[in-house]
């Protein structure tokens, strides 16, 4: 169960990574899309390109392979029918036949002979059906095989008769005799109908009809496997061959020639040709089944399916360059400047860029880098100077050596009426400012600060002294060491204002300070409230107070001694030494309250490396 | 009993300092007081002190001159700076220049005490070196008698330089101040203050009668601290300077 969960989280994680790289390497995913997308539309283009060439070639193929069929097939139908004219001619000069012609009457035997006569030669093909001759006067004789009908009135029909008689003894084709003779079996017959004229006399003698059975076609039809033939009359009935390509028959077509049109059978195309014979009554029509292997050459199949592949793999060839020489670089470069972005700070890029394009890209932006930072120490030079500026109009403004010699006179005054407790509280009150104001001065020894306090003290006692009173254990070893000024005078401010004085009762505020493995440790002890934990950890968070808590905070401090003061001190010295454990506070509430700060000496010897830096 | 004197143009803090040192117990003694760098040129001839309190912010020759001038002329003499200018600029010149100490106003007696005591002990090495050096002190005594007329006139030519004093004058000529002190008085029947200032009274009177104004006397007569010129020429003539002036318009 774990592993399967297990396995599934990592599938997803892949996943995920996966189409992270996808987002970030949008430009590689971009290119991929393109080069599938040019892939695909030439596929489909040379697919399509090489079934129409394929097509061409197939229905050119077919229209030459039908044109050969039914041209052969014409050839030899009207060799036949040439044949079955020259044998009516012999039955039209068959001795019996003529004799029955010649006779002015007509006897049974006559007309037996003629028959016998005419059988002769219709034994000589299988594919003769039967012979009708027809006399001047309406007597008529017939042989054969098979039922036949004949509509005699037809037989005087003047336009049935003007084609026979026009072509005067020459043989004329006709299906079904022209309508006079019908088989009962419904079977087609092919008709050589002739005029039949005396040898001597040059006179009409008769009419001559022999019938072919179509069986004559059914042999040729077969003849090519390749091609499925259909022999129709011209009339559109189908006398031999296939029936569903007789369905396709229509009128129109141009004469002695071949047509060829393309019908839809089912899901593939069937190419019909057609041929209309000039001096026959019959039409061919034929559908070749082309063989798809010859439509296209292999050869031509070979070249462009390797000219196929060649654009393939060029392509993927190109795409593999671009991505080495344009991707991987950008990618690079990508990386680099995220680097720079994850450390915030902004530094030059150092990458083993190809000398193109993208290398003058990492140059350009290397120097804009440069010009970047320089801009920036410039900004951070000009507020400097600012700053000092404005520490120096404020100091020009405190006029500090006023205050001091009005001090000076006053204690003269003092002294000079009698007031030495005058005169000694103002000599406190002149050190403490000195000390306090100390030209600006960021860093003082610690020798300055606790002056700073005992000066401090000393006025505030004489304010609340029957309540205070303060103890110093100051190592001498720490007294040159440098502190922030004012860090510890809040703290002491601090003790008073929430420590002892809320308490009512006498309390002690006890300096000490020492040096603990190579850390500078003070420690501010009172005797006063003691602070809550809940008032520790505000003290100590690391959040500072938006200006809304501000407001609280102050509010606050009036009711519930808290220390505003506390807080902004603690930050100060956090930030000059750059942690943020630097200060700890031991509390019980309603006895005691310690603040101690730990500044590791080293943070120090930082702090007045960036001052020398400064200074240059 | 070391000598002291105070210069600050403030009457209440040389009072100050005056009253807020036990100097009997450091063996010290103060001696005088100038309200200008003037003044204080003028008159450290008859003062001769071993240390001198010196503020800088005084008008017509601050506190930094001044001590340019005395460390030149006196190089024996211990110089405490005491100012209530913490300016960084003041604290570089007084470097540069021979200060015993730097000190910050308003004072702080501890911190007086402490480094009045500093200099006692160099005053007394200074001393106990000096000893020894006495005796070439006295062969200077021979010396050409004409130069006193030598040095009466140089007076009255430059007494419109203000620095001018004793001291100036006897390294200018090539003495020792005392010894040039002692000769000036046998010689002229009066010191060489006296002489000094008379000469400056006497350009003073003449430019009085010519009705030009106090403080262009003084400049021209080389007391530029009208303070201290207006203390001279009352001394000198029995009247103040206008009061002066006005007597001579009546008379006219």
């Amino acid at each position: 169960m774990g592993d399967k969960i297990l396995k599934e989280k990592t599938e997803n994680k892949n996943r995920s990574r996966l189409f992270m790289a996808i987002k970030r390497n949008t430009l590689a995913t971009e290119m991929g899309l393109v080069l599938v997308a040019v892939l695909f539309v030439f596929g489909v283009t040379f697919l399509i390109s090489t079934m129409a060439v394929t097509r061409e070639g197939r229905m050119n193929s077919e229209i030459r392979e039908s044109e050969t069929v039914i041209n052969s097939l014409a050839g030899n139908i009207r060799g036949s029918i040439d044949n079955y004219k020259d044998l009516s001619r012999l039955i039209m000069l068959n001795d019996r036949v003529t004799t029955f012609l010649r006779a002015d009457e007509v006897s049974v035997g006559m007309i037996n002979d003629a028959k016998y006569g005419a059988m002769d030669v219709l034994n000589v093909s299988t594919n003769l059906d039967s012979v009708f001759i027809l006399r001047n006067d309406g007597a008529y004789m017939s042989t054969g095989r098979g039922e036949y009908e004949i509509s005699f009135s037809k037989l005087d029909d003047i336009d049935w008769m003007a084609p026979i008689l026009t072509r005067r003894g020459g043989a004329v084709i006709l299906m079904n005799a022209g309508g006079v003779i019908h088989r009962k079996d419904g079977k087609p017959v092919i008709t050589v109908a002739r005029a039949i004229y005396d040898i001597y006399t040059q006179k009409k003698t008769g009419i001559l009809l022999m019938n072919i059975s179509t069986k004559m076609f059914d042999e040729m039809a077969d003849v090519n496997s390749n091609s499925e033939i259909a022999i129709l009359s011209s009339a559109g009935e189908l006398i031999s061959g296939d029936e569903s390509i007789s369905n396709h028959f229509s009128f129109g077509n141009p004469l002695g020639k071949t047509s060829c049109k393309e019908y839809k059978s089912g899901r593939s195309y069937k190419m019909i040709s057609t041929y209309v014979f000039d001096d026959l009554p019959i039409v061919i029509m034929c559908s070749s089944v082309a063989d798809t292997n010859s439509s296209l050459s292999n050869t031509t199949l070979i070249v462009l399916l390797a000219l196929l592949a060649t654009f393939i793999v060029t392509m993927l060839a190109y795409a593999y360059f671009v991505n080495r020489t344009v991707n991987k670089p950008i990618y690079g470069l990508v990386k680099a400047m995220e680097k720079t972005k994850e450390n915030g700070w902004i530094e030059k890029i150092e990458m083993d860029a190809p000398k193109n394009e993208i290398g003058t890209l990492v140059d350009s932006y290397n120097s804009m880098i440069e010009y970047l930072n320089d801009l920036f120490t410039k900004l951070i030079e000009n507020e400097k100077s600012v700053q000092r500026a404005e520490m120096r109009v404020l100091h020009e403004q405190i006029k500090p050596h006023f205050l001091y010699n009005s001090l000076g006179t006053i204690s003269y005054m003092a002294y000079d009426a009698g007031a030495t407790d005058v005169y000694n509280a103002l000599e406190t009150l002149g050190s403490f400012y000195r000390n306090f104001l100390s030209k600006g001065d960021r860093d003082i020894t610690v020798r300055r600060e606790i002056t700073i306090i005992k000066d401090y003290l000393a006025l505030q006692k004489l304010r609340y002294g029957d309540i205070l009173e303060d103890e110093y254990d100051i190592a001498p070893e720490i007294m040159e060491r440098m502190v922030p000024k004012l860090m510890l005078q809040p703290l002491v401010e601090n003790c008073i204002y929430h420590g002892i004085r809320p308490k009512g009762e006498p309390g002690i505020i006890k300096i000490s300070g020492r040096e603990e493995e190579n850390c500078l440790v003070l420690s501010v002890y009172d005797t006063g409230l003691g602070m809550s934990e809940e008032a520790i950890a505000k003290a100590l968070s690391l959040e500072k107070d938006n200006p809304d808590a501000d407001k609280d905070a102050i509010e606050h401090t009036l009711s519930i001694p808290s220390g505003f003061g506390l807080k902004g001190t603690i930050e100060r010295i956090r930030y000059y030494c750059n942690r943020d454990d630097v200060v700890t506070i031991n509390s019980e509430e309603g006895e005691y309250t310690e603040i101690i700060i730990r500044i590791p000496y080293e943070t120090r010897e930082v702090e007045a490396k960036d001052v020398q830096s400064d200074g240059n | 009993m070391y000598r002291v004197m105070v210069i600050d143009d403030e009457q209440s803090a040389r009072n100050l300092l005056k009253i807020s040192v036990d100097w009997n117990k450091l063996d010290m003694e103060v001696v005088g007081e100038a309200s200008s760098g003037i003044e204080a040129i003028n008159i450290i001839d008859d003062v001769k002190p071993d240390l001198a309190f010196v503020d800088i912010s005084m008008p017509f020759m601050n506190g930094i001159d001044f001590t340019e001038l005395a460390t030149k002329r006196y190089p024996n003499l211990v110089i405490i700076i005491l100012t209530a200018l913490d300016d960084f600029e003041y604290a570089r010149k007084c470097i540069r220049l021979p200060v015993f100490e730097y000190m910050l106003k308003p004072i702080v007696r501890e911190d007086v005490l402490e480094t009045l005591v500093r200099a006692k002990t160099l005053l007394d090495e200074k001393a106990a070196a000096k000893k020894n050096s006495l005796v070439f002190d006295i062969d200077e005594e021979s010396d050409e008698d004409s130069s006193v007329d030598l040095i009466k006139k140089y007076i009255n030519e430059h007494f419109g330089d203000s620095s001018l004093n004793l001291t100036g004058v006897a390294q200018e000529f090539g003495f020792s101040s005392s010894y040039l002190s002692r000769k000036f008085k046998q010689e002229a029947g009066m010191n060489f203050v006296e002489y000094l200032s008379s000469c400056r009274m006497k350009k003073a009177m003449e430019l009085a009668a010519l009705g030009k104004k106090m403080f262009y006397t003084a400049q021209t007569v080389g007391i530029p601290d009208p303070n201290y010129f207006g203390r001279c020429f009352k001394k000198h003539t029995g009247q103040s300077y206008s009061e002066y002036v006005a007597g001579l318009k009546s008379e006219k």
